[in-house]
This record gives C-alpha cells, structure tokens and sequence, in this order.
C-alpha cells in the first residue's frame, strides 16, 4: 500500500501544537507508568547509567590531572560538556525516544498505525517509547551542572539552551539518518553508527579537531555544534555561537521533518496485524 | 566406538577416545572454539560496519593525544611516543572490539529457560560458553586489529613494537581473556537473581575501560591508583598485554602471568560458586 500524505490544514498551527503538546504529556506519563510497573528494574537501570556516565567523568578528571590544559581545555568545560550532553540526549529520549529505533519501523512497514489518526505522524511514533536508562541520563546531566557549574540564573539559563540545543541536534540528526530507510531500505545498522558518531565525536573537545574533521563536525556529523558549546557558551557566554548552534538545531529538525514527509511519499505498509497494548 | 573398531584406530596410530578420555573432551571444546570463530567470520558484512566505528574512535583517539603531545610539548610522555601510545590503544580497542555480547547471551538463556535444556547435554555448560566465547573473540579481535592496524598505519606509521614480544603477548592475551570469561559470565549469571542484568553489565564494561587502561595506560594514573589498578583483574585483561606486546615499559611477563594465573583461579572458583547457586533454582516444567 503506498501511503497517502495527509496536507496540513492552513491555520491553527497553534492548536496543533497545543494538541501535540497535551499527547506528548500523555505518552510521558504513560512510558513513565510502564517502566515504574518494573520498579526495581528500572532504578536499576536509572543508577547504571548514573554510574556509567559517572565512569566516563573519572576517565576525563584522571586525564586532566595529568595533562590539566589541552588546546585551551580544562576540565571543567569537559565536565561542563557532559552535563550538556546528558541532560540533551536524556531530554530527547525521554520524551521522543523512539527516534533511535525509526529506521526498523520504517523498513519494517509499521508506521500504519500513525498514518490513520490525526496527529503528525512522526512526532507520534517518536512519542511512542522512553527508554528508562535516559532519566539517568537526564538526572546525572542536571546533577553534574548543579555540582560544578557554579549555577547562577544567568548561567543556568545559557545551560538550558545549550542542553535543548544539544538534544534538539541529535533528535534531529537521528531523525534525518533514520528517514534514510525509505529510500535504501534496511538502514537500520547505518542509522546507528551516524548516531554513534555525532554522540561519540559530542562528548570530545571540540578544540582539538582540525581541517577536514572540522568541517565534516558542522556539516554531515554535526557534533562539533555540541562539542564547543561548553567553551563557547559556558565559560565565554558568546551568544552568537550560542545563535548560530540553536539555528544549526532548528534546521537538523526541521530537515528532518522534511525527509520524513518527503520518504512517506514511498512508504509501503507492511500490513502488519497485531495487538497494540 | 565397538573395541574392534579401537583397535583398529590404534594401530593406525590415532590415540584411542573413550567417551569420557580428556582429549576427547578437549577436541570437542576445540570444535566448539571453531564453531565460534566460523559465527564471527559469517557476518563479515555487519562486523565491517562496525569497524567503520572503531576507525572512528582511534580516529579520535590520535587527534586527542596528537594535541596533548603538542600541548606539553615533548616526543615522549611516560616512555610512550605518540606512535607507541596510538598503536597501544589500537590493541586495547581490538581486545575490546572483539568481547561478545556474552553477559547478555547468559542472561537471555536464563530467563527464557533454554539453559535447562542444555544442562543435560554431554557438555559443561560453562566450557561451552568459554570455548564458543574464546573462537568467536579470536576471529572479531584479529578483524578488529587489521581493520584498525591498516587505518592507523596511514596516519602515524607501521607498529613499533618488536615480533619478539608476541609470544608473551598470546599468552597475556589468552589468560586475559580468561579472567575476562570467568567475570563477563559471572555477571550474566546475575540474571538467576535480578530482573535486569543490563546495568551491571554497563558497570563491569565501564569498569575494565577505565580501570583496564582501556583508554589510558596506567602509567597515566595518580601513582596510588596506578598501583591498584595494577593488581587488579581489569588491568590484566586489557593493559597487560598490550604493554607487553608495545613494549618499553617496566612490565615484566612472568609476574603477569603469575598475577592472571592468580586471578583465574579466583574468578574461576567465584563463577563456579555463582553457577551451582544459581543451578539449583533451575525448575523444570516438561515442555
């Protein structure tokens, strides 16, 4: 079955939103109910990927007790770009966690579902999931800008952005990967080594790639918007670069919007019957 | 096997494999080690993409120690030139490349019972498990380290490090992969007591990364915690063999081997223990 797009009525993009926001606070509850139904396993969950995260950050603290200045980093910004990036992703998973599995719902013929009701049908099947582990991520991202990043309203606002900046890149970057899958199939396994690799170039100093590396981080893998944030926006408060990653994030999601409008055109049901609970 | 049939077999010089006999027993986990390393080698495809990501990470890796050598300003920090600690962590990551999902493996079999069928086949469940595990990590370990070997010969030159050293390498390797064995499967087994094993698996991964030198030779570390993490199981896994394969350091291969031996007797008997407790909770509803 080729899909039909449905147009978007003119006006009341307001409303819209609105109704989206309301659908969005419904699925958080109900992924929330649905974790907390196994208690134990999620806080389990939740403090193994506080500890984990807390692993990395020892890694970090034990290589600038040793080399405590490289190409103008210390420490802190590292420690700075890690509450960045937890808080970021753990945000977007949270609440749209099902970005990182959308290549296999696509090539797997699954979106019917969403096709049928009247929301968007990408932004409700991102809502579908939360992955319990990102609340640790989230927790752990706050905790460690509460710790060490000597908060104040100021800073803590320039926090948020950057946080919301950051979660709205890899939200937006997965989802333009992941819409791959229309066009070359099972994209499933290329999908997620292009998360992997905005995440895992992220959560390095963005001061120490150069040339090429440099202009394939503000293009293609786009970590190098999230990796100069701490030195950038934390600790010189420079509100244009601060713009200038904001920008980047609108329009990572806005392209990703568009590439998921544009690769239903080719979606083909996989008319799949089964129950949903 | 008819005694006629033996007799036959021993004359034709081949040793005799009584149902119960070690070497039998040894060949059976040997078919076991290829049949692993066979499962490894059939997903060329998927194992090539994800060399793409460990291209990736030394990637990062060189740029990263490119800037701290720059920075400090000296050819060699702690006895490692920039080429010695690239091709370091080039053999850090293949080890770490090439660990199968074993903790998940054992975890899912738990839950789902298959592991009460295979208690009554003609083989330890354990030796399978350290067979299978040790075949299918010699075939990701070997891509993993020419995948990466090549990627970083482009960028700071062939290995520095001497033939001579790979025979105490393979014997570190193994006896590391060993304790690696004896505590991944420990971890798996959590899985006869917790819901979710998943977080401990995270915990021990982050723990042989940060600990094992994974990232950082322990030369790097605040001296008290290099002298830890020194004794530790991690280390042995990961830093040991990879120092001794580099070279260079004040690491000497006999008191390795006399600390991995050590700690294969221990993790060893601890799996033992974690797998008879947890046997006995094994219910068999037919089926």
């Amino acid at each position: 079955m080729a899909a039909r797009v449905p147009a978007a009525p003119v006006g009341g993009a307001t409303k819209r939103l609105l109704g989206h926001l309301r659908l969005l606070r419904a699925y958080l509850g109900a992924n929330l109910s649905m974790a907390m139904e196994y208690r134990a396993a999620f806080f389990a969950q939740v403090f193994g990927m506080m500890l984990n995260n807390s692993l990395w950050l020892a890694y970090w603290v034990l290589f600038f007790h040793r080399f405590p200045v490289v190409r103008g980093w210390e420490r802190e910004d590292v420690l700075m770009l890690w509450a960045v990036i937890a808080t970021g992703f753990g945000l977007a998973t949270v609440l749209f966690g099902a970005w990182r599995t959308l290549a296999r719902l696509i090539a797997e013929g699954q979106l019917d579902y969403y096709l049928v009701l009247p929301k968007s049908p990408l932004w409700h099947a991102l809502m579908t999931r939360a992955s319990p582990s990102s609340w640790g991520d989230l927790v752990f991202g706050l905790a460690v800008f509460a710790v060490w990043g000597a908060p104040t309203w100021p800073r803590a606002a320039l926090f948020a952005v950057s946080a919301l900046a950051c979660g709205a890149i890899l939200l937006g970057s997965g989802i333009v990967y992941n819409s791959l899958a229309f066009f070359v199939g099972h994209a499933e396994a290329l999908a997620l080594q292009m998360e992997n690799a905005v995440i895992h170039f992220s959560t390095y100093p963005g001061a120490i790639f150069g040339g090429a590396a440099r202009l394939l981080l503000f293009t293609v893998v786009p970590a190098g918007f999230i990796n100069h944030l701490p030195v950038a926006v934390l600790r010189h408060a420079d509100l244009g670069f601060m713009a200038f990653a904001a920008l980047a994030a609108a329009a990572w999601i806005i392209g990703g919007q568009l590439l998921f409008r544009a690769g239903l055109r080719r979606y083909e049901s996989g008319n799949l019957i089964g129950p949903r609970m | 096997m008819s005694s006629g049939a033996a007799a036959v077999q021993a004359a034709q010089g081949r040793p005799r494999l009584t149902p119960g006999s070690p070497l039998r027993r040894v060949r059976k986990y040997f078919a076991v080690a290829r049949m692993g390393f066979a499962t490894a080698t059939a997903y060329r495809k998927e194992y090539m993409l994800r060399s793409v990501f460990l291209v990736l990470i030394l990637y990062v890796f060189t740029v990263l120690w490119r800037a701290v050598y720059s920075t400090t300003g000296t050819a060699v920090i702690e006895g490692f030139s920039l080429r010695d600690m690239v091709w370091y962590l080039v053999i850090t990551e293949s080890i770490v490349f090439s660990r199968p999902r074993l903790a998940s493996r054992i975890d899912e079999e738990v839950k789902s019972g298959t592991l009460a069928y295979t208690l009554v086949r003609p083989y330890s469940y354990m030796l399978f498990h350290y067979a299978h595990t040790l075949g299918e990590s010699a075939a990701r370990g070997l891509m993993s380290f020419l995948v990466g070997g090549a990627a970083v010969t482009t960028i700071v030159g062939p290995p520095p490090f001497a033939l001579a050293n790979a025979g105490v390498f393979v014997v570190a390797l193994w006896l590391g992969a060993t304790i690696d064995f004896l505590m991944t499967f420990s971890v798996g087994l959590l899985a006869f007591w917790v819901e979710e094993t998943s977080p401990f698996v995270l915990i021990h991964d982050r723990l042989l990364m940060l600990l094992g030198g994974m990232m950082l030779p322990l030369e790097i570390f605040p001296p008290l915690l290099r002298s830890i993490a020194g004794w530790l199981p991690m280390s042995m896994v990961l830093y040991a063999p990879a120092r001794l394969l580099v070279g260079g350091g004040d690491l000497l291969p006999g008191r390795v081997f006399v600390i991995q031996a050590a700690w294969v007797l221990l993790a060893g008997a601890i799996s033992v223990a974690i797998f008879r407790a947890g046997a006995k909770r094994v219910t068999v509803h037919g089926g």
